[in-house]
């Protein structure tokens, strides 16, 4: 885990995350883009 | 008098109480988290569910995915989406997904996008469609639907921001019942 724990939040509360929860964050299947047409207009 | 028209001094009886249509059952801010984890947001006591997602700001540009969540495990497979919008500057564009692992929706890098999501009977043993909508910085409108085809209940979802790592998300977000 980095040397600052990532933050995740449950149920309405923000708080690091565990390590059994940052390994199982980084397992994660990647996840799918939505329906978006290339940006015109930089954000 | 009481519903549909109420007047000043009014007192709200069950009648009235039992008509409102739209009734928030979670809402929270979240600020640079990795994931946002939303539990016991569907119920039994309401069928249809309006979820309005607010990103105010990402860590860096990436995208933002919805997946179900049951007793706390997200479900992330059997998503069926297909989605539509209009580009002002070239042609429209269309994406489907099949068997995905997520609901993906807008990329971002931030900046006030909003995600809005109804989610039909996700807390019944059965398919659980959706729809959603959401906008892009070129103000153009995108609409997507689909289910997620597996016949299990979902008590709620997760927010997940697409650049993987310490990627991060900050926000709030909005879950509404509609009444039978």
């Amino acid at each position: 885990m980095p040397k600052a724990a990532p933050k995740i939040h449950v149920n309405g509360v923000d708080r690091p995350m565990t390590e059994a929860e940052y390994a199982e964050h980084l397992a994660q299947p990647p996840l799918e883009r939505g329906a978006e047409a290339p940006s015109v207009v930089a954000e | 008098m009481g519903y549909p028209t109420f007047v000043s001094g009014d007192v709200l009886g069950a009648a009235d109480m039992n008509a409102v249509g739209l009734w928030k059952v979670a809402s929270a801010s979240f600020s640079a988290v990795t994931a946002v984890n939303v539990d016991n947001c569907f119920t039994s006591n309401y069928r249809n569910y309006r979820v309005i997602i607010d990103i105010t700001a990402s860590s860096t540009s990436q995208n933002v995915s919805l997946r179900l969540r049951a007793g706390g495990v997200n479900a992330a497979t059997t998503y069926y989406s297909s989605g539509i919008g209009g580009f002002n500057a070239a042609t429209s564009y269309f994406a489907t997904v099949n068997n995905g692992t997520s609901i993906g929706t807008l990329t971002t890098t931030a900046n006030d996008r909003i995600i809005s999501f109804d989610f039909f009977s996700p807390q019944l043993a059965r398919v659980t469609n959706y729809t959603g909508t959401y906008s892009d910085t070129n103000g153009v409108a995108y609409i997507i639907g689909g289910f997620h085809n597996t016949a299990s209940a979902y008590d709620g979802f997760s927010i997940l921001p697409g650049a993987g790592g310490a990627a991060t998300l900050s926000g709030n977000y909005r879950v509404y019942g509609y009444r039978d």
